[in-house]
């Protein structure tokens, strides 16, 4: 629901690399985004492609991709994939904070993160 | 290194420049600003998350009364458009701000940040902010308060938890309000806690009904106060 002001962030991040550098062309930004935030990819790129127009940005395009959710285990040190529990009647899927390993509460190190990761772009010559 | 051996890009040649910039850590760092700011005035604060309708001002007005007499206590409200929360907040004695977000559908830590320099933080010890009613975005933004509580209602049915796994994830403290109603509605308490203890094993959970009072003094002492 928040994608409009996150894909204005993005821009504004990437029109200020892109001047710093004096790119006459932007091509891609890259953007990593952890799948515990509430962030959509479809409504991201949607807003980033109205906000490009009569900018920099205008012929690029923006490439996301997913970051799966990683956690820690304080009691038996467990590093990897999040838990998650599904109940396939009622079509639910929820990630869950419990180790997968011993049971015990986890914390997360991965997964909520919106992270421009590269922008690429063509120098000017002058 | 030998200017030699490091390569860089002929101009008008594609050129990838690496950054490392979270979006979301601008709102993360203001956040940490503002705990800073009320950690350094001694304040308490509670970032009051949940449904538009799960009971977030009746939980704050039944623990305000409770508390008034002990602690001197503020209320930010936090809503799209209107004060009536605020004033609701207002009528027990306490000083209370409203923020209208206008569009946006959570609060943010600037919001709050600009909220505070209005506060005169050296004369208050608690602090309640009510969120948005909204059970995605707040998520992902953090305000900066000392725990985050969300509030959860048997009128919403028995699916909210897994509908909604990250704000429960994020959060310090469930409330499950609107206890009373659960045999008419047909949802199952337990159930609900189940769900929440499947996203989050430690997570307390406490079942209240703010319009009997009943489990307002067990939030209250959940939340140290």
């Amino acid at each position: 629901m928040h994608e409009l002001s996150v894909a204005n962030e993005i821009v504004r991040v990437a029109i200020r690399e892109a001047e710093k550098r004096g790119a006459k062309q932007v091509k891609s930004v890259h953007l990593a985004v952890g799948r515990l935030t509430h962030l959509s990819k479809e409504q991201l790129t949607f807003c980033y492609n109205l906000l490009k127009k009569d900018t920099i940005l205008k012929g690029s395009r923006l490439i996301i991709t997913e970051q799966e959710p990683t956690v820690k285990c304080g009691s038996c040190g467990y590093l990897g994939p999040i838990s998650k529990v599904a109940d396939d009647e009622l079509g639910l899927w929820a990630v869950s904070l419990t180790c997968p390993k011993c049971g015990e509460p986890v914390e997360i190190k991965e997964g909520l993160e919106c992270r421009i990761k590269a922008i690429r772009m063509v120098l000017d010559k002058n | 290194m030998d200017s030699s051996t490091v390569i860089k890009p002929e101009l008008g040649e594609v050129f990838d420049v690496e950054l490392e910039e979270d979006i979301l850590e601008a709102n993360r760092k203001l956040a940490e600003e503002n705990a800073e700011t009320l950690r350094k005035y001694g304040v308490r604060s509670f970032d009051i998350m949940g449904s538009v309708g799960s009971g977030k001002t009746s939980l704050i007005e039944g623990l305000v009364q409770m508390l008034k007499g002990r602690y001197r206590i503020a209320a930010i409200g936090g809503d799209v458009a209107t004060t009536i929360d605020a004033e609701r907040i207002g009528r027990h004695g306490v000083k209370v701000l409203q923020i209208n977000t206008g569009k946006e559908c959570h609060l943010d830590a600037n919001l709050v940040k600009k909220a505070l320099s209005r506060l005169d933080l050296s004369s208050i010890d608690i602090l309640f902010i009510e969120n948005v009613g909204n059970l995605i975005c707040p998520a992902d933004f953090p305000l900066g308060c000392e725990k985050r509580v969300v509030v959860i209602s048997v009128s919403e049915g028995e699916h909210m938890v897994v509908k909604h796994p990250y704000i429960f994830a994020g959060a310090d403290l469930a409330v499950i309000n609107k206890i009373d109603l659960s045999t008419i509605m047909g949802v199952d308490p337990s159930k609900i806690e189940r769900d929440i203890h499947l996203i989050k094993p430690n997570l307390t959970v406490i079942r209240t009904s703010c319009k009997t009072g009943e489990g307002v003094a067990e939030v209250a002492k959940a939340l140290g106060l």
